[in-house]
């Protein structure tokens, strides 16, 4: 076990004028399970494959306790990776698969069947220890690669979307085995997915990356609840925060800010000008119209069960709001719109966080 | 298999017997006529020549040969005589004497009997002295019938009938069904009856042939008799009638109106040979049963197949509402592919089977059955056995070539440029001949065709170049089909190259390997073409030595024997390939 850490890592394809990773530094300490967050595209996977040596970086260097490992092979870093899909040995059984690489590094057959024996044990694998991957469902396949990753017992564990292609079912089964076998032998994890549940479910600490840089570092908790650019927040939830732009009008009162039909009171103190208003679909409310801080048209109404999102034209943009229960509006007529104030989040005018 | 496929299948099954056998009533009944013509032809041409050829119109043995050969000579320029003719004098051919000899065989069994006999297209009829059973000659008759002028009526009809019986059978059980299946029945029944009269109007049309053609023989054969007065000729040239009969005309019409009389079908024939003789030659009766059975043959047949898929598709699936329709458009869409493969796949093989296992004559297209003599009598020859065993090692280079095809694309993946790809998979862009023939002409400078042995291995060097164009660019699939990841993770598992190809790359390549492994010593053992164009010191392989024995030598039947010897032992090491090396292989890899 032992920290990993990148310095100023980049990764450039070919003669690419935009990198995929683009100066990435980040440190994870000995036995921290951290999540890799970010949409598609955004570097996730690549940054993975530089850490596990299956590709190079262009510029910067890779850390594996304490070492520089920028040039070592894969084999020889310890690191071990589940893949999105489609890793297991088709021809090998499951058995065989949990014991290849343990084959490769010539470990004896007896300590091969033990250990395997009990991973199988500890991952519910030992009924369908003598069937071919093709026979498995899907939760079982991603166990058994999970199983393969965990046998030789890695300095590092790197998870590369393990739970993206499951169904709901399997996708917390596996979520829960992963998080059993951490909190038994913490072994530095890094996790990738695109999903927020699942990196909130797993995740002590989250690195939110997006267009190749890292954006935000910190607790799920902070990050949801401090997002640090719009592209953050407007990632965080599903759906993500609403984001007005607006003009900032310091009164004698307070500050008021004008969106559109909107005229927000805000907590700011003296600031005037152009600004990006965040807030959560919860933290909208609807009422009559004309009353609250202005109108707008209901155009969409999606009910889930629990609660039906509500999608308002403000003519400057389009506002989600999750009304709990059921709604009886009907697209195209005129609602009242209210923020929670208090659950505002301020961006100026190039999506940095105002704190 | 469930109820709705079995009925499916006798569906199909009975599509194809309907064709089958209407085909086979629209064309029975003329072949049918054409053979009872050339039979009756042949025989009355034989009893003609017997009596023709001694000046006292008795057969006589022995034959004068000179006087047989005359006749003959005059039979094939018989004015309105004009079918085609060959007689024998023993075993050899009179009419064109560069025509092959009759096989004795032949001789054999027209001796044991007494009518003309059917063989290949053509009838025999034996020409017998006084001794009892001694045949001197043969003549051969092949049918010459005017065209059947009711054929497209026939199919036109054919293809009426089946349409309506289709559209019958997809309207089952809708609204007008019952009105579809009437006019399908009708369709039927008319084809049955169009099929009865053409039968009938070919053996018609035989018999006059047969009638007239005798008419002229027994005018020739009258007029070498000057003397002999009518009751008598039609005693002595009795035997020309074959199945009919020949009587002294007694009628005391007009000369013109006897004439015309001989115009009318069913009705006796007058002769008039000089003299004021007059002979009466009378058909034998049309036989109505064999008109009747082909026609019934046909329209039963007809009816009963469609009624069958009618029948099927009623039993069918009530849930799946669409099926009649899909099954129909299976079968149309089926059907080319299928043509194909049974005329130019199955039936080739039917008749290579054939030709195996019967002494088969080049000439006549014919011959007896020996089973597996001509195995054996092929196997008993020394050239054989060697050229199976130059085959053998020429067909050593398949392994060797694909274990070199695999590592060039293992190669060629890590190639920085495309470049050595289409370098690889070049060779066979060419065409076996052209690249065998710029192989040999630019080779030869060297000597290396001088010598059997030298050719022999230079023909394995231009294979292996050949075979490595076509196994590259498969081996390259194959690694293209293997998920990336697999190899990552063996890399992480630090797995090296070697242990990343014995234990992931290979077993999971072994589909495409044992494929081009069997096509490679398939394609080797049939190696034809490149051995054909090397010239006159081309190695002996078994393809070309197959090629000289049925053609150079003219023993087809030995060769399609040896043949289907190849085919069962490449067949054989093929299931072994499979058997031995495919153990453990997965499906999904």
């Amino acid at each position: 076990m032992s920290a990993v850490a990148l310095r100023g890592v980049t990764k450039t394809v070919g003669s690419a004028s935009t990198p995929i990773l683009h100066q990435v530094s980040l440190e994870v300490p000995d036995g921290e399970f951290l999540t890799l967050l970010g949409p598609s595209g955004a570097g996730k996977t690549t940054l993975l494959r530089c850490l596990a040596g299956l590709e190079q970086p262009t510029a910067g260097d890779v850390l594996i306790g304490e070492q520089v490992v920028t040039r070592s092979p894969p084999g020889a870093r310890d690191v071990a990776m589940v893949f999105q899909a489609q890793a297991l040995y088709p021809h090998l059984t499951v058995r065989g698969n949990l014991a290849f690489p343990l084959e490769v590094r010539g470990t004896s057959r007896a300590l091969i069947s033990r250990k395997v024996l009990m991973l199988a044990e500890h991952l519910g694998l030992e009924r369908i220890l003598d069937r071919r991957p093709a026979s498995l469902s899907g939760g079982e396949q991603q166990r058994v690669a999970l199983g393969r990753a965990l046998v030789r017992e890695p300095k590092v564990l790197l998870l590369d979307e393990p739970l993206g292609h499951l169904d709901p079912v399997s996708r917390s089964d596996l979520a829960a085995a992963i998080a059993r076998w951490h909190a038994e032998r913490p072994v530095t994890t890094i996790h990738v997915t695109q999903d927020l549940t699942e990196a909130f479910t797993l995740a002590r600490r989250v690195a939110v990356l997006d267009g190749g840089r890292i954006r935000q570092t910190g607790t799920p908790r902070e990050v949801y609840l401090a997002p640090a650019d719009i592209q953050v927040a407007r990632m965080m939830g599903r759906p993500g925060m609403n984001v007005l732009s607006g003009t900032a009008h310091h009164l004698k009162a307070g500050t008021e800010v004008q969106c559109g039909p909107l005229l927000i009171p805000v907590p700011l103190r003296e600031y005037e000008g152009q600004i990006l208003i965040g807030i959560r679909p919860e933290n909208v409310s609807i009422g009559p119209a004309g009353r609250g801080m202005g109108d707008a048209k209901a155009r969409l109404v999606e009910p889930s069960g629990p609660d039906t999102l509500l999608h308002l034209d403000t003519g400057e943009g389009v506002v989600v709001a999750r009304i709990p229960g059921f709604l009886d509006v009907v697209p195209g007529t005129a609602v009242g719109v209210t923020f929670d104030v208090t659950q505002l989040h301020f961006f100026d005018s190039s999506g940095m966080r105002l704190s | 298999m469930t109820r709705v496929n079995v009925f499916r299948w006798a569906g199909g099954l009975a599509a194809v017997v309907t064709v089958a056998s209407a085909y086979l009533a629209t064309t029975g009944s003329r072949r049918f006529a054409e053979r009872r013509y050339a039979e009756r032809t042949a025989a009355s041409a034989a009893a003609y020549l017997a009596r023709v050829s001694t000046p006292t119109g008795e057969p006589a043995v022995p034959l004068d040969p000179a006087a047989f050969l005359r006749r003959v000579r005059v039979l094939a320029t018989l004015p309105d005589w004009s079918p085609d003719v060959e007689v024998y004098l023993g075993t050899a051919p009179l009419v064109h004497p560069t025509e092959a000899s009759l096989p004795l065989s032949t001789i054999a069994s027209l001796s044991s009997r007494n009518a003309a006999e059917w063989l290949a297209g053509a009838a025999y009829a034996p020409i017998r002295g006084t001794t009892p059973g001694r045949v001197v000659g043969v003549v051969r008759i092949r049918p010459h019938l005017p065209a059947d002028t009711t054929a497209p009526w026939l199919l036109g009809l054919l293809g009426l009938t089946a349409l309506l019986g289709a559209i019958a059978a997809t309207q089952l059980r809708r609204r007008l069904w019952a009105r579809w299946l009437g006019a399908y029945a009708v369709s039927a029944l008319a084809f049955g009856g169009v099929a009865a009269s053409a039968a009938h109007a070919s053996l018609q049309t035989a018999t006059i042939q047969w009638l007239r053609e005798t008419a002229v023989l027994i005018e020739d054969a009258g007029s070498r008799l000057p003397h002999t007065p009518s009751l008598a000729l039609a005693e002595t040239f009795k035997s020309l009638a074959a199945d009919g009969a020949l009587a002294p005309d007694t009628s005391s019409d007009p000369v013109l109106e006897r004439a015309l009389a001989g115009t009318k079908p069913g009705s006796p024939l007058p002769i008039w040979l000089g003299g004021g003789r007059w002979l009466s030659l009378q058909p034998p009766l049309e036989d109505w049963v064999v008109t009747a059975r082909h026609a019934f043959g046909g329209t039963a047949a007809l009816a009963g197949a469609i009624l069958l898929i009618a029948l099927s598709w009623g039993s069918g699936d009530r849930e799946h509402p669409g099926w009649i329709e899909e099954t129909l458009s299976a079968w149309v869409f089926l059907a080319p592919a299928g043509a194909h493969l049974v005329a130019l796949t199955i039936a080739p093989l039917g008749v290579l089977i054939w030709v195996a296992v019967h002494h088969w004559d080049i000439t006549t297209g014919s011959g007896a059955f020996v089973g597996l003599g001509n195995l054996v009598d092929v196997l008993s020859h020394a050239d054989t056995w060697s050229a199976l065993g130059r085959t053998a090692l020429f067909a050593l280079h398949a392994p060797v070539v694909t274990v070199l095809a695999l590592f060039l694309a293992l190669m060629a993946r890590r190639a920085p440029t495309p470049v050595v790809r289409v370098l690889l998979v070049a060779p066979p862009f060419a065409s076996v001949v052209a690249a065998g023939l710029i192989w040999k002409n630019g080779l030869a400078a060297w000597g290396l065709f001088a010598q059997p042995w030298s050719a022999l291995w230079t023909l394995v060097c231009i294979a292996a170049v050949l075979q490595i164009g076509y196994q590259v660019p498969a081996f390259l699939a194959g690694l293209d089909r293997i998920p990336g990841a697999l190899w990552d993770a063996a890399v992480l598992d630090g797995a090296g190259a070697w242990i990343r190809f014995r234990r992931i790359t290979e077993p999971l390549l072994r589909p495409v390997t044992l494929s081009i492994l069997v096509t490679g010593v398939v394609v080797a053992v049939q190696g034809f073409t490149l051995a054909f164009v090397t010239g006159p010191n081309a190695p002996d392989l078994a393809a070309l030595h197959l090629y000289q024995l049925g053609w150079r030598q003219g023993r087809l039947d030995l060769a399609a024997a040896l043949a289907i010897l190849l085919a069962v032992v490449l067949a054989t090491l093929a299931v072994f390939q499979v058997r031995i090396w495919g153990r453990g292989m997965t499906d999904e890899a």
